[in-house]
């Protein structure tokens, strides 16, 4: 299945970033680039929506860090929001649940 | 008895001797001295027909080199057998003499079955009515490819028990002896089919649609026997249930090899045209690919398949995982970077993923085979055994539609032995009509060339090489029909023409051809002495449009079917179907008056040259005029063929 994102403006620095789709191998790169260009044109605060995001592999894991390591290289924050049992239990496994700060749910992110 | 058929042998096997050394003496001659090269693509043409002749007549000296010698059949074994009265859509009058005789046949541990492919309830009411077992198709072949009588067959295998099966075509009523006088031959166990001929009881009067195969149910199949090579004619045999399933079994291995085969080429192919998302994959495809090599290596060499299945799918998933230990890699150093800026935890998470690396790339690793490049079919097909058809063994075999010749075929190439029992134990149908005949001399070709043509028999494994040779002449004898009409054109050309050929119309061209064809006369008379068997000869010939027919549709591909031979004489115009033959013999016809015009008429000034063109152009006038007879044939207002009394004794 195609990734797929939709976006919203927060605030200035702001954006929200929705995701559908599988975090996988085959569609990762397309993820790891729409972060950057994100970070390249300001926008460091990040909030991805991670709620219909079904599935995460290693691919996934690393293009979610990379655009965390973007973001904060540019004074931003990445957050993850409402990320599903299967995703969370992999965040779990390898201990990035401590790097990353997870919410619930999209509102509680954006506080 | 022996010495009788020690001298007969003999007596065979010096004609033979001298017909193959006149022969090449010929041959070479015409190669070397008669090559006209004024018109040599006519002469290449002519001499490669001539050629083609000569292992025509080799392989037939080959054939009837040594034959068998079967006199009284060994006494009969034990043993339970299964009768298998095969039917689509035969009337019930028809099918009722076979049930009938079928259960009389005497044997005790017989059970009768009709296998109906037509579904059709007034068959099963006559299987009731008799006690015997009514088989059809069940749901598992809907949809599927049902393999016409092949896979009527096989689907009644996997439901009745019989070691031994005999298999009967809806019009062949059985003897009472039939199983007694055949089955003694299975106590050799490696014996996997014994074949008793087809006898017609409703041949017309001269039997004008050379339906009657004296020859081949006679010396030809003697003498494959001999070589161990009898044909397995589809019906009126007894087979080997253990035989059966053992080449189905080993079709099933076969066929699950192909698919494997063609799975791992798959996914190598797949791999070719995958395009990189990520320079990660490059070194995982890398290795994949290497694997896939040594998985088809391993296929080759002859590793079991679930060894190479389980090879192939190991190389998928360790491609996986080493990208999935490169991702954790390129995470290792971005969270070494965060760390560096202040986050005490991405440390933390850094020096635990390195150090359990290969378990999270267990865990992590991406799934599916997209994520390395292949398809989930390509993949999943791996795991996959044979798709598409309704049953997994196929013990008749489904490639051609004729599926008797492929199976002794691969029988034999299993190490099988066969058996021809020359004696009548069965009497059917031949076709009454030359319509129909045709259509099934039409579809025997096809078929035939068909098997030559998936499974070239000069090729497979296992077989002796006679029996290469016997099953190459099968589908060889076919292109006699080019042959054939070749020869008829050939001295047409020269009367209307004088495009010649032969370099000389000499008396020294016919010292050296006429005691060929005697001594080919002579040959053919020795071995169809006692036999009606001119009849089939000039069928041979004459059906050249046929034969030609059958082997440009299985060469062009186009789609066959199996058809069942209608047992009723169909009306028609059967002058239309051999416009061919008749369009040769006009032609001809007109050359003979060219012929002798241009003689008179010094056109032609060489009376030799004419007078043996005119010479076969009549002969072939008369051998066609056989199928002219059958074509506008009718029977005598008073025939109506019935089997032999003594099928159906009073008693009872």
């Amino acid at each position: 299945m195609e990734l797929e994102f939709s976006e919203s403006t927060l605030s200035e620095k702001g954006v929200l970033l929705n995701i559908v789709g599988r975090l996988n191998a085959t569609s990762t790169q397309k993820l790891k680039t729409h972060l950057k260009q994100l970070v390249d044109g300001n926008k460091v605060e990040l909030i991805l929506d991670m709620s219909a995001v079904s599935f995460i592999d290693s691919s996934g894991l690393a293009a979610l860090v990379s655009g965390l390591k973007h973001a904060r290289e540019h004074g931003g924050w990445l957050k993850l929001a409402a990320v599903n049992q299967q995703v969370a239990s992999i965040f779990k496994m390898t201990l990035l649940d401590r790097v990353f700060e997870l919410y619930p749910t999209v509102e509680e992110a954006k506080k | 008895m022996k010495d009788q058929y020690q001298k007969r042998v003999w007596v065979f096997r010096i004609i033979a001797i001298l017909t193959v050394g006149w022969g090449s003496y010929y041959l070479f001659w015409r190669y070397t001295s008669t090559l006209n090269m004024q018109f040599l693509w006519l002469a290449i043409i002519l001499i490669l027909c001539e050629t083609y002749s000569f292992f025509d007549t080799l392989l037939f000296v080959l054939m009837l080199w040594r034959p068998s010698n079967r006199t009284e059949p060994p006494p009969p074994i034990q043993a339970s057998v299964d009768v298998y009265i095969v039917t689509y859509n035969e009337p019930v009058e028809l099918l009722r003499l076979t049930v009938d005789a079928a259960t009389r046949i005497d044997w005790k541990e017989k059970h009768v079955y009709i296998l109906d492919d037509g579904s059709r309830s007034h068959i099963k009411a006559l299987a009731d009515e008799f006690h015997c077992g009514y088989i059809t198709r069940g749901e598992e072949w809907d949809g599927k490819p049902r393999h016409a009588k092949a896979g009527n067959i096989n689907n009644a295998l996997l439901q009745t028990s019989g070691e031994f099966i005999l298999i009967l075509d809806a019009d062949q009523i059985p003897a009472s002896a039939i199983i007694r006088r055949a089955i003694g031959y299975m106590s050799n166990p490696k014996v996997a089919f014994v074949q008793t001929p087809q006898y017609f009881y409703n041949l017309p009067p001269g039997d004008p649609f050379g339906s009657d195969a004296p020859l081949f149910y006679g010396p030809i199949q003697t003498g494959k026997d001999g070589w161990n090579a009898a044909t397995f004619c589809g019906s009126n045999a007894i087979l080997r249930r253990e035989a059966l399933l053992q080449l189905g079994l080993s079709r099933f291995v076969h066929e699950m090899e192909d698919n494997m085969r063609e799975k791992v080429m798959q996914l190598r192919h797949e791999l070719r045209g995958f395009r990189m998302t990520s320079p990660l994959q490059k070194a995982a495809m890398t290795q994949l690919k290497s694997s896939l090599r040594a998985a088809n290596k391993a296929l080759d060499s002859g590793q079991s398949l679930e060894v190479v299945g389980e090879m192939a799918r190991k190389a998928v998933v360790e491609a996986q995982q080493s990208i999935a230990l490169k991702d954790f890699d390129q995470i290792a150093s971005a969270l070494e970077e965060l760390g560096g800026q202040g986050d005490a935890s991405a440390l933390e998470a850094r020096k635990y993923i390195l150090e359990n690396k290969s378990r999270l790339a267990a865990r992590t690793a991406p799934s599916e085979p997209e994520a390395v490049g292949l398809s989930g079919e390509a993949y999943s097909g791996l795991t996959a055994l044979q798709d598409g058809e309704a049953i997994p063994i196929n013990s008749l075999s489904v490639v051609s539609i004729t599926e008797d010749t492929a199976t002794a075929l691969r029988l034999h190439a299993m190490g099988w032995k066969s058996i021809f029992h020359g004696e009548i134990l069965a009497y059917g149908l031949a076709p009454e009509d030359l319509g129909t005949a045709m259509r099934q001399r039409l579809r025997w070709a096809q078929g035939t060339i068909q098997v030559f043509m998936r499974e070239n028999p000069l090729f497979v494994n296992g077989l002796t090489l006679a029996q290469k040779l016997l099953y190459f002449n099968m589908t060889y004898s076919y292109f006699g029909g080019f042959v054939n009409l070749t020869y008829m054109l050939v001295p047409m050309l020269y009367l209307f023409a004088q495009m010649s050929a032969i370099s000389a119309w000499s008396w020294g061209f016919l010292l050296r051809l006429i005691p060929l064809l005697i001594l080919n006369r002579v040959m053919f008379a020795y071995i169809s002495k006692g036999l009606s068997a001119q009849r089939g000869e000039q069928y041979s010939i004459s059906l050249f449009p046929i034969w030609i027919q059958a082997i440009l549709s299985v060469v062009t591909g186009a789609k066959l079917s199996f058809e069942v031979t209608p047992k009723q004489r169909q009306n028609g115009n059967y002058l239309r179907l051999i416009w061919p033959q008749l369009t040769v013999m006009i032609l001809a016809a007109a050359a003979i008056f060219y012929g002798l015009y241009s003689l008179a008429y010094g056109i032609n000034p060489n009376p030799v040259g004419i007078f043996i063109n005119i010479f076969w152009c009549v002969y072939n006038i008369l051998l066609l005029s056989n199928i002219v007879r059958a074509a506008i044939y009718k029977p005598p207002s008073d025939w109506n063929p019935r089997p032999p009394e003594f099928l159906f004794p009073k008693s009872t």
